[in-house]
């Protein structure tokens, strides 16, 4: 399921490695209208790298069910809205 | 040890068990040099020795006063045990019968700072929060939570740690 144009801020980017030592990122996010709090792993870090920590983003995010539950991911980064 | 380490940091909760035991969880900035293991992971022979000489400085009085169980951290499993000791306190504070026992938890006073709890109401949104403080402090953790109140109604709880740059 698509959620389109989400505004969101990136609490936290950080670059972390698996037991295969395959870099993978993660990023936290935070819902400044709710306050909803959302944690992305991506492998693509060549385009989450360009997100920075305290700015806020207009994205298009997926939500998509495996075996192991509900999984977020961000499809598109629309715009930066600024830093905080 | 604190005689021997002298800027020692360590803080203790003590629990008792349903038998009746004691055991003491213990957090502390004492270096063994890359022989102890982590939770996930066997012990080797030089994490057993450490523990065996623990356990003779625990029991230097009497024997057989009960085993020590010694496990490494890192910088990201700092947050998971902090919050293993906070729900220790909360337990022996509040559930088991030896709540009315002085020493439940103890920490090590001339090597660390107790923190300062401040509690203030205010109706701004998060944004205008951290636009607030984000020039003197650093977000370094958010969570959230949901919270059921007042029957069906269901609010948000979100926590952030905030540390000063």
């Amino acid at each position: 399921m698509k959620l389109n144009n989400i505004e969101m801020l990136v609490s936290k980017v950080e670059i972390r490695k698996n037991k295969k030592d395959e870099a993978y990122i993660l990023i936290d996010m935070l819902d400044l209208a709710t306050g909803d709090n959302f944690q992305i792993f991506d492998k693509n870090i060549e385009l989450m790298q360009k997100l920075k920590t305290m700015t806020k983003y207009s994205l298009d995010l997926n939500l998509t069910s495996s075996k192991y539950g509900l999984r977020l991911g961000i499809d598109n980064i629309i715009e930066n809205l600024g830093s905080v | 040890m604190r005689k021997k380490h002298e800027n020692l940091k360590y803080i203790w909760v003590l629990e008792r068990t349903e038998n009746g035991r004691i055991h003491i969880h213990l957090l502390s900035s004492l270096e063994f040099k890359d022989c102890i293991s982590k939770s996930n992971e066997l012990k080797t022979e030089k994490h057993k020795i450490h523990e065996q000489q623990l356990e003779k400085v625990w029991s230097y009085k009497r024997n057989n006063l009960g085993w020590v169980d010694i496990r490494s951290i890192n910088k990201d499993d700092c947050r998971k045990c902090s919050l293993y000791l906070a729900s220790y306190l909360n337990k022996a504070m509040y559930e088991t019968k030896i709540e009315k026992e002085k020493h439940l938890y103890g920490y090590s006073k001339r090597t660390l700072k107790k923190p300062i709890e401040q509690k203030f109401e205010t109706i701004q949104d998060i944004e205008s929060i951290l636009k607030d403080f984000t020039k003197e402090y650093e977000l370094t953790y958010s969570s959230s939570y949901k919270l059921k109140i007042n029957n069906d109604d269901i609010t948000t709880i979100t926590y952030m740690d905030l540390y000063k740059k």
